[in-house]
């Protein structure tokens, strides 16, 4: 972790590197310093602080996410039907489905937006119901449609942020750096929200669920959405090593060829209820004769069309 | 473990730092700022010479407190706070201040509901006073002319927008209520809720409750209408206006703190269940709300096609169709003033030294009547919101665009237009009134085309289509009031001349064409 920080603070600008000396109270009282001098000297205060202090990760309970037969209406319609759903710590899992399945839905009540006409939320072992500033804490969303207030500018959306998730500042500065630098957000930290492109939206939206303290709860709905090659490539590794840290990721998509390379397990819905869950290897002994999730899929939402 | 409330009001203050330095930045917008505030000035200063024309409103003050009751205005005022209690119960209250990113940013986040909303709620009162600013400096010149009390008018403006912004919570308030009685009643019994709320609200303004001391103290709606009487000196009561605004001011504290408390997470589910239907929301019949194929029509031409779309889009909003009401209704009931003449319904009686003053001061309501039907214009590219784009890469001709909006703009405006005139006509009796009124034609041709070009730059400054900046907003008025201005001008200057009939057409076609070029370059200039 020490040395993981180092690195951050040797990609730091020099600006960064004054914020990160006040956040740590390091005095420096020459008009000048030689810059590695003072990534030094940051360095040692801060090995410092993490040997004082408890640095041990907090873990996430299991399972992390336990949505127990959740229903939601909408008038008379039914968007999803008692639903249950499990996400362990260190398990990525795909909820996919047609349009209209009811996944979009799913996400919305996990993450607390709307609450449920019956059923129960757990996230972290909290209940959604009951304390749902505390399951919160915990969960990191990423809709569909990405979306941000238009007049803030990058680094003051990451830094609101951190300041909700109550990350201290050093933690917020170095975690800035680390995911600015690994979304390629760099030229755009003091840029208006408003201005950014889509894909470069859904980067800083990343960027924001990620400055808070691992290990994650995740709720992404279609992640990749306006990614570029190299960004989807980014965040697909960065998930996996998430997974390897302890995190418990829910992913809605409609890439099955990214669900079946990124995810342990599936829920496939179909007009709101689950018809099928389990491994790939469950998934294919469920429905014979198909060989990959795409006829999976195919198969248990109206069957596969002839060519 | 919950943030702490001063974090989300210092982020809602920093956007708004930022709305203001991203506006001052930008060279057009500041010109547009420029505009607004010269324009502006111009305008209050022509609209201050209305009060050489004072002695003509002066015996208006003792007819109105020799007609209307003190009674009557307690009760006409409490039918404010009725409409907003009325509206408010099956409005969506605290989600009201919300904003889309909120809902997948600050919505699933350790945010108490009660935090959200006073953090937009703060943004949202000092925009307000943001507003008032410019329209005070807008109203100066009136105020230093007419040798009015300052103070007093602030006051007046600041008594009713407390007074509004009390309304609000208690509509808030009830919204929440009817949420609560949904949830935990199921029999028809609930309904009787609204009925009961309506009542309780609208009781303390009745002349049954208003004698009393404590009620006209009291009650948000009477300490208005106190305040207003008092400033104003009809039915005066007696009391002086800053205590009964620091009872007003009370009150607001009390509503304010009362849907803060009470806002849980039940309007998170009110706004997001808004934000899906918002284009569904109540209307009568399939026609009326607009849901019409048309796409069976039988006209090829793109610009028809536009104005179609457009047309029944409008019509799927519920304000379109009282709108189109109010234009026949307006119009059946301005055509009968003008042939019958009632008696229960007078014309303003001007005293005949003021017959030939009187004619600048009929113009100047004619503009700012053709200038408030002409909004409408503005909004042709605004309402297109994020579809501007779809419609720009549409294999149309961008003056085809263009063009449909301003036909049809200038079909909204005519109609919303005429009954305003035939009222006008009818209770200001002012010599050749008539003919002066043609003049209303050139300035609605005008007025369009300047609110088009206003709408189709809206894109060019902002990312956020639906949102029109401040300044371009605000500037759209002040250039038509010095349009029309010119118009009448060019009207008295060539008045006893036959070039009236070539300069003034030509003056029109020329700004119209000019205001529609610009807004062809502004479409093609979209990012």
């Amino acid at each position: 972790m020490i040395s993981h920080e180092r690195e951050i603070i040797n990609s730091m600008s020099g600006p960064e590197l004054i914020r990160l000396a006040k956040a740590l109270s390091v005095p420096f009282t020459k008009r000048t310093i030689k810059r590695s001098v003072m990534e030094q000297s940051l360095y040692e205060t801060l090995e410092k602080i993490r040997k004082t202090s408890d640095n041990e990760l907090c873990e996430l309970k299991t399972p992390a996410i336990n949505i127990l037969e959740m229903r939601k209406d909408f008038g008379r319609k039914v968007a999803v039907r008692n639903l249950k759903l499990e996400v362990n710590p260190g398990e990525i899992v795909g909820l996919v489905g047609p349009n209209g399945a009811g996944k979009t839905t799913t996400l919305r009540v996990l993450t607390g937006i709307i609450k449920p006409t019956n059923g129960t939320i757990i996230v972290n072992g909290h209940r959604m119901d009951k304390n749902p500033i505390e399951a919160k804490m915990k969960i990191g969303y990423i809709p569909e449609r990405p979306t941000c207030y238009p007049s803030l500018k990058v680094r003051e959306y990451l830094t609101f942020i951190a300041r909700i998730y109550n990350v201290p500042r050093v933690d917020t500065l170095l975690r800035i750096r680390e995911y600015v630098t690994r979304f390629q957000l760099d030229e755009f930290l003091n840029s208006y929200i408003g201005t950014l492109s889509k894909g470069n939206l859904q980067r800083t939206l990343l960027a924001g669920i990620f400055v808070r303290a691992p290990p994650f709860i995740l709720a992404l709905d279609e992640p990749i959405y306006g990614l570029d090659p190299r960004g989807a490539w980014s965040l697909k590794a960065h998930l996996k090593e998430l997974k390897k840290q302890g995190s418990a990721i829910l992913i809605s998509t409609h890439i099955l060829e990214v669900a079946e390379a990124l995810c342990d397990r599936f829920y496939i819905m179909n007009d709101g209820d689950i018809v099928g869950m389990g491994t790939l290897d469950e998934l294919k002994i469920q429905c014979p004769d198909t060989r990959n999730l795409e006829e999976v899929f195919l198969t248990l939402t109206g069957g596969i069309p002839e060519e | 473990m919950s943030v702490k409330t001063p974090t989300l009001v210092k982020n809602e203050l920093k956007m708004l730092y930022n709305q203001f330095v991203r506006t001052i930045t930008t060279p057009s917008m500041l010109g547009f700022y420029i505009i607004t505030i010269s324009g502006a000035l111009f305008v209050s200063s022509i609209a201050s010479t209305l009060f050489s024309l004072a002695p003509l409103f002066m015996p208006m003050a003792g007819l109105l407190e020799s007609t209307i009751d003190q009674a009557a205005i307690f009760t006409a005022i409490g039918l404010l706070t009725l409409g907003s209690v009325g509206s408010g119960y099956f409005g969506v209250g605290p989600a009201e201040v919300l904003e889309s990113p909120d809902e997948y940013i600050m919505m699933v986040s350790p945010v108490q509901p009660h935090q959200l909303f006073l953090g937009r709620y703060i943004r949202r009162i000092i925009r307000k006073f943001y507003y008032i600013f410019l329209g005070f400096i807008v109203v100066l010149p009136i105020i230093v002319q007419s040798g009015l009390v300052a103070s007093g008018i602030m006051l007046a403006i600041l008594a009713i927008i407390v007074f509004l912004e009390v309304n609000y919570f208690l509509g808030g308030i009830c919204s929440i209520m009817k949420n609560k009685i949904d949830k935990r009643f199921k029999t028809r019994f609930r309904f009787l809720a609204f009925p009961i709320i309506i009542a309780a609200a609208y009781l303390p303004s009745l002349p049954v409750t208003t004698w009393h001391p404590i009620f006209q103290l009291g009650i948000p709606a009477n300490q208005v209408s106190v305040i207003l009487m008092q400033l104003t000196g009809i039915h005066s009561p007696g009391i002086d206006p800053i205590t009964v605004f620091v009872f007003l001011l009370v009150s607001y504290f009390i509503g304010l703190l009362v849907l803060t408390n009470i806002s849980d997470s039940d309007y998170y589910e009110l706004f997001s269940t808004k934000m899906s239907k918002e284009e569904a929301e109540g209307s009568f019949s399939r026609r009326v709300r607009g849901q019409v194929d048309f796409s069976e029509s039988r006209f090829t031409d793109p610009m028809i096609w536009i104005m179609l779309k457009d047309f029944w889009s409008k019509m799927r909003t519920p304000l379109q169709f009282w709108k189109y009401l109010y234009v026949i209704v307006g119009i059946a009931l301005g055509i009968y003033l003008n042939l019958f003449q009632p008696l229960w319904l007078s014309p303003l009686p001007i005293p005949p030294q003021y017959t030939h003053s009187i004619i600048p001061a009929f113009m100047l309501i004619v503009i700012l009547l053709t200038q408030m039907s002409s909004l409408t214009s503005l909004l042709a590219f605004v309402e297109e919101k994020d579809n501007i784009y779809l419609l720009r890469a549409s294999p149309f001709r961008s003056k085809d665009i263009v063009l449909a909006k301003y036909l049809l703009s200038i079909l909204e405006i005519g109609a919303t237009s005429v009954p305003l005139y035939l009222f006008l006509l009818y209770f200001f009796r002012v010599p050749g009134s008539i003919y002066l009124l043609t003049l209303a034609a050139p300035m609605i041709l005008v007025f369009a085309a300047t609110g088009i070009m206003a709408g189709a730059y809206v894109p060019v400054f902002t990312n956020t289509p639906k949102n029109p900046p401040v300044p371009l907003a605000f500037s759209f008025p002040a250039i038509n009031l010095v349009l029309g201005g010119i118009i009448l001008w060019i009207a008295s200057e060539f008045a006893n001349s036959t070039m009236l009939v070539a300069v003034l057409p030509a003056f029109t076609l020329f700004t119209v064409l000019l205001f529609l070029s610009l807004s062809v370059r502004a479409l093609k200039s979209y990012k």
